[in-house]
């Protein structure tokens, strides 16, 4: 693709028969390139056990940790509840911290705060700060500058605010400096889940994105976007000794194989969002490559109220095209985990009951047939925005022939994709890290959802969704989602094949890297546990 | 010297530049100025107009570009707003070309920084990258096309015609590759694979970090200057004025280089042309594999993101520095070839 931008400049500014040939030459390969070093280093699809090795000793302070961080770009923020891309995430980790957080299983545990307390029936909050957190300016992170923030959330229409359910934050009261109580409109009871999100951290009154400052582990030195940026360690972060390191350096890296030639050759310490093909050549210069098996999900994603999704005979059929363990083989090199067209799977309250989801093309083609859908010829349009999700699409492809399904591709640049296509195109392709069960429907599934690609509107999932986050007893509202479960398997508008897998890799000296489920890689950024042995 | 030569052999530059001299008398290189330098005006401006209207057609703008996964339909148009992507297609053309002459390059719209300050380093490490292989590759490449031409058909001759080829038939990426491979992360570890520059910091500063960079671009680059003086030179030395040097005990170094090589200069010259051309603005790829932060890169980047302002700007710097090129090397062409610099 960006050899077709260079080369129409090309030609609006005089085009020679020389890099013609020389340039639609290397087009013809670029396709290939871009993996090409991994792919020398062998056949990788050994899984990893070396998260083990990198977990080991005791932390010693000091040292620099260089990440070479896919994903990033022009757009590139400081504005940690504005997050985007992958290095965005990676600096608002370091900068600032949400009240909550999914840890590496999955459970949703506090972090800015000390407690967070619903009321009987949750239509008020008691959010109660950490007592010694401080702001990078010195001042002491207080109740009034936690609701400034939510209020900042709110008012810009940030990506955090769909997760703050029925809120009153006009009514919010703060009851001493680091207590703050927030009445809701009506009962909502994973208030606490819902503000697990990146984009949910948490910054001090009067923020200015120029000059930012949080209360997370390290502070602001410097910063250019689509390049690098560079933080050092806050000296009075709430949880003392931590953090280890003296100094964050996060570097853009547009390559994947730019990416494995600096850590083989040391230029950085870490690498994020590998592909499995990397695993081998991260491993060859005595590299750790860290395989996080996570409840991120990756769905093909039909309208529900498009023909043909909009027939539920179709969208079981097509559920039943795939061969899961092949695609993960494929896509992944088995390093991922084959899914059951559900999400949320590291919540607590998730149902682990559901048969396992298995081909069966005779079944597939019997259901397309009595939909009247013998023929189905089906458009997928989709874009590079995940690791393995163009081909995810491939694979897709080719399977669904088998019962007769015709699927063309059509794969748009992610500025294209996002302004034509996403969360409209009726058959799509979609991207979500780990969410607990409920704060993920709430922006998936449920009617009117700001991010529904299905445009599922269930009246009978739209009423178990309500009760659920009104009910404050977990038990009960393990019951709801257990129902809510039963009814995406049966007849949701999602195909889910795999939970997609983070493949990090890091250099030898760097200690205190675990695996996570969140989906975000280096286990949700969590430089504070890093450190690296001299 | 030039007198002996009796059929005058086509030159490439007749092909690439209009015939000079249809007004009798004037000096070709005034009246070739006269014509070239507000043709190339106009082309500049053409190209930014062209350029401004198919930004306009492409998918996609900046907003859903900054907002990406969370483009709902509200922000995108709360984003237009503030970036001001709701004005007419004209009235967004007159700004920027008003702007242009007062010397504004206007604002990046993804970076909210002045274009000037997002792309002024990226140009200064084009520049160096540039200056630096096409002074290496013009030298090695004549010296070597001279000294196979004076050896034609011996070992040397083949041996280097022959890794000049394959050099040509590798894509620049795969040299790429291959150097880091050999030099950085696979045989030796002499060098960093990646050019990582912090933005605080000038490439002058770390030149390791230009090595690798640079010998893949002057392996790319190298092979078309030295076939082209090799072919020259051959030609120039089997003309009637060498072979009378020759006889007359002229010594061959004086022969090759005093003699042969200034004839073989003015295709020379084109072959340096496209190969600056090339380096300015078509080495994406090389600044892919070593994330040298360069315009190649920048440019890619600006229209992924839709960022207007700064795709203007490096197509117009782009466009101005073509359009000198082009009209430079055809005044040093016409310049080298004293029969075509006499009035008519």
């Amino acid at each position: 693709m960006t050899q077709g931008s260079d080369d129409s400049l090309a030609h609006g500014l005089g085009l020679t028969r020389r890099t013609l040939l020389q340039r639609g030459g290397t087009g013809l390969v670029v396709v290939t390139g871009s993996g090409w070093l991994a792919a020398c280093g062998g056949g990788s699809s050994s899984s990893s056990g070396s998260g083990t090795q990198a977990n080991t000793g005791k932390p010693v302070r000091g040292g620099t940790l260089r990440l070479g961080g896919s994903g990033g770009g022009e757009t590139d923020t400081l504005d940690g509840q504005n997050a985007l891309t992958n290095t965005d995430f990676a600096r608002a980790y370091a900068l600032f911290e949400p009240l909550t957080q999914v840890d590496s299983k999955g459970v949703v545990r506090p972090v800015l705060a000390e407690s967070l307390e619903p009321n009987k029936d949750a239509t008020q909050w008691t959010i109660r700060l950490r007592q010694n957190a401080k702001s990078h300016d010195g001042k002491p992170y207080e109740a009034a500058d936690l609701l400034y923030s939510l209020r900042r959330i709110q008012s810009k229409k940030y990506p955090g605010a769909v997760s703050f359910g029925p809120i009153d934050l006009k009514a919010a009261k703060v009851m001493d400096a680091r207590t703050l109580r927030i009445p809701f409109n009506k009962p909502y009871a994973v208030f606490d889940e819902g503000l697990a999100l990146v984009q949910s951290v948490m910054v001090p009154r009067g923020f200015d994105p120029k000059k930012p400052i949080g209360t997370g582990p390290f502070k602001f030195v410097s910063f250019t976007p689509g390049r690098e940026s560079t933080f050092e360690r806050f000296d009075e972060y709430w949880d003392s000794p931590k953090p280890y390191l003296d100094k964050l350096v996060i570097t853009n890296f547009s390559d994947e194989t730019s990416q494995v030639n600096a850590l083989q050759s040391g230029q950085v310490d870490a690498i994020d969002y590998l592909s499995s093909t990397s695993v081998a050549a991260a491993k060859s210069a005595g590299g750790q490559v860290i395989v996080s098996k996570t409840g991120a999900w990756g769905p093909i994603t039909m309208r529900v109220d498009k023909a043909p999704f909009s027939d539920v005979r179709v969208r079981q059929a097509l559920r039943l095209v795939v061969d899961r363990p092949q695609m993960n083989e494929q896509v992944y090199g088995g390093l991922g985990t084959t899914a059951n067209d559900v999400f949320g799977i590291f919540d607590p309250l998730f149902f682990k009951g559901l048969p396992k989801r298995e081909r069966d093309i005779e079944q597939a083609k019997s259901l397309l047939k009595a939909a009247g859908q013998s023929d189905l010829q089906l458009p997928l349009i989709t874009t590079p925005n995940a690791p393995g999700q163009i081909q995810a699409a491939q694979v897709f492809a080719t399977q669904a022939k088998d019962a007769g399904v015709r699927t063309k591709i059509t794969n748009q640049q992610p500025s294209t994709y996002f302004a034509n296509s996403y969360l409209k195109v009726p058959f799509s392709q979609d991207y979500w890290p780990y969410q607990p069960y409920l704060v993920a429907a709430g922006q998936a599934t449920v009617k009117g959802a700001p991010f529904s690609a299905t445009h599922q509107a269930d009246p009978q999932y739209d009423k178990l969704y309500q009760q659920a986050i009104r009910e404050v007893d977990e038990g009960k509202r393990g019951e709801l989602v257990k129902e809510m479960l039963q009814f995406d398997y049966d007849k949701g508008g999602n195909i889910i094949p795999y939970n997609f897998p983070v493949i990090d890799a890091v250099a030898a000296n760097v200690k205190g890297v675990k695996p996570g489920v969140s989906g975000v890689a280096l286990n949700g950024f969590d430089w504070k546990n890093f450190w690296v042995e001299s | 010297m030039s007198t002996l030569s009796a059929p005058e052999p086509a030159s490439p530059a007749v092909a690439a530049g209009p015939r000079p001299g249809r007004v009798r008398g004037a000096h070709p290189v005034r009246e070739m100025l006269a014509w070239r330098i507000p043709l190339g005006v106009l082309s500049v401006i053409f190209v930014a107009i062209l350029t401004y209207l198919a930004t306009q057609v492409l998918p996609g703008d900046a907003a859903s570009s900054i907002l990406g996964q969370s483009a709902t339909p509200e922000r995108l148009a709360l984003v237009r707003k503030q970036l001001g992507l709701d004005e007419p297609v004209l009235t967004g053309l007159w700004n920027w070309m008003s702007g242009l002459v007062q010397g504004d390059f206007g604002t990046s719209l993804v970076q909210a920084r002045p274009v000037s300050e997002v792309i002024g380093p990226r140009v200064l490490n084009s520049v160096v990258l540039l200056v630096v292989v096409a002074v290496l590759s013009t030298l090695i490449g004549a010296v070597a096309g001279v000294v196979a031409a004076h050896y034609r058909d011996r070992w040397f001759d083949d041996t280097i015609s022959t890794l000049s080829l394959v050099a040509i038939a590798l894509p620049e990426f795969v040299v790429g590759v291959l150097v880091i491979l050999v030099f950085a992360v696979g045989i030796f570890n002499w060098f960093p694979a990646v050019s990582l520059i912090p933005p605080q910091e000038r490439i002058w500063n770390d030149l390791s970090k230009l090595v690798l960079p640079v010998l893949t671009l002057v392996i790319v680059t190298t092979p078309y200057m030295f076939r082209m003086i090799r072919a020259a030179t051959i030609e120039a030395l089997q003309s009637d004025y060498a072979e009378v040097a020759e006889l007359k005990g002229v010594s061959a170094p004086r022969l090759l280089f005093r003699h042969a090589l200034p004839n073989a200069l003015a295709p020379a010259v084109q072959v340096f042309g496209l190969n600056v051309l090339y380096l300015a603005g078509g080495i994406v790829l090389v600044e892919t594999v070593f994330q040298y932060p360069g315009i190649g890169l920048a440019l890619v980047s600006a229209i992924q993101s839709r960022d207007v302002p700064v795709i203007q700007f490096l197509v117009v710097v782009l466009a101005i520095f073509y359009v000198m090129l082009n009209i430079v090397t055809d005044v040093i062409v016409l310049l080298s070839t004293p029969r075509r610099r006499a009035p008519r």
